[in-house]
C-alpha cells in the first residue's frame, strides 16, 4: 500500500534534512489519531458494549499474537545467525520498535537492540502492505499481524480493510499488548537467564 | 501514563462521535502524519542508518516470521468465534 511510501519519504527527508523533531510531537499526533479512531468506532452502534462483548476475543487474540510471533521467530532462529533466545527477544516488541530497541540495547546488547528496532519497524511496514490482503481471509489475522501497532499506526489500515467491530477489537488488542510488552521483555530476559 | 492519555482520547472520541459523522477521513490523515514522523525520526538516526546493511536482512526475516506466525495462530480463532 502507498502508506509505506510515506514512511520511505520520511526516512529520506530525515536523512537529507537533519532536524530534531520535538519529542512530544509524535505522541500529540498519536493522541489525535486515537481520538479520531474513537469517533470512527462510535459510528458502530453501542461501541463500548461491543468491546465488552468481544473482551474474551481480544484477550485470546493477544495471546495468539504473542505465541505466534515467538513461534515464527523460534523456527526462523534455526536459519539465521541468532540463537533461539535472541530471535524471540528481537521480536518481543511486537511492532513497538522504540521500546524494544531501547530495552534490549540496555538490558542485553546494542547489537540485538538495533536488530529489534529495525525488525519491528519492518513489521509495521510489512503490516501496512499485507493487512489489506490478510483481511480478505482472516479479520483476526489482520489485527494480529499489526501486533501492538493495531491501536495506532495500523488502526486506520485495519479499519479500512475490515469493519467497525474489528476496528474496536484492533484497538483493544493494541492496548492490551502495549500494556504487556514493558513487562514481557524483562520477563523473557529473566526466564532465559535461568 | 501515555497509555492512559490514549485510552482517554479513545473514549472521548467514542462519546464525541456518537452524534456526528466525520466529514473527511481524519483517521487516515493522522495515520499519514504519524507514519511520516516515524520515518523522519529513523532517517535522522545516523548510527542506525550506518548499521543497516549488516542487520537489515536478519531484521527483515524476523519481521516476516513474526507476521506469519501471528496470522497463522490468529487464523484459527475463526473456528472459536464465527467471523461475519
Amino acid at each position: 500500500m502507498w502508506l509505506v511510501l510515506v514512511v520511505i519519504a520520511g526516512v529520506f527527508l530525515g536523512r537529507i534534512f537533519p532536524f530534531e523533531m520535538p519529542k512530544d510531537l509524535s505522541m500529540a499526533v498519536l493522541t489525535v489519531l486515537v481520538f479520531f479512531a474513537g469517533m470512527n468506532a462510535a459510528s458502530e452502534e453501542e461501541a463500548l458494549l461491543k468491546i465488552a462483548k468481544n473482551f474474551h476475543i481480544i484477550i485470546i487474540l493477544a495471546i495468539m499474537t504473542i505465541t505466534g510471533t515467538f513461534l515464527g521467530a523460534a523456527l526462523l532462529s534455526f536459519f539465521i545467525p541468532l540463537t533461539l533466545k535472541e530471535a524471540i527477544l528481537a521480536t518481543s516488541g511486537l511492532g513497538w520498535y522504540s521500546l524494544s530497541g531501547i530495552m534490549l540495547t540496555n538490558l542485553y546488547s546494542p547489537y540485538l537492540g538495533s536488530i529489534a528496532f529495525v525488525s519491528n519497524v519492518l513489521r509495521e511496514s510489512f503490516a501496512i502492505l499485507l493487512v489489506p490482503w490478510i483481511a480478505k481471509f482472516s479479520k483476526y489475522g489482520a489485527v494480529s499481524a499489526a501486533g501492538a501497532t493495531s491501536m495506532d499506526t495500523l488502526l486506520g489500515v485495519v479499519t479500512k480493510s475490515t469493519d467497525a467491530e474489528t476496528s474496536l477489537i484492533s484497538f483493544g488488542h493494541g492496548v492490551l499488548l502495549t500494556t504487556l510488552i514493558p513487562f514481557l521483555i524483562p520477563m523473557l530476559l529473566y526466564l532465559f537467564s535461568k | 501514563m501515555e497509555l492512559l492519555i490514549l485510552l482517554a482520547a479513545f473514549v472521548v472520541g467514542l462519546i464525541f462521535g456518537r452524534k456526528r459523522k466525520m466529514k473527511y477521513d481524519f483517521l487516515m490523515m493522522s495515520t499519514i502524519v504519524l507514519l511520516f514522523i516515524m520515518g523522519y525520526e529513523i532517517g535522522n538516526d545516523k548510527t542506525l542508518f550506518d548499521n543497516l546493511p549488516s542487520i537489515g536482512w536478519i531484521s527483515l526475516l524476523l519481521a516476516l516470521a513474526s507476521i506469519f506466525g501471528s496470522v497463522f495462530l490468529a487464523y484459527f480463532l475463526k473456528f472459536f468465534k464465527k467471523e461475519r
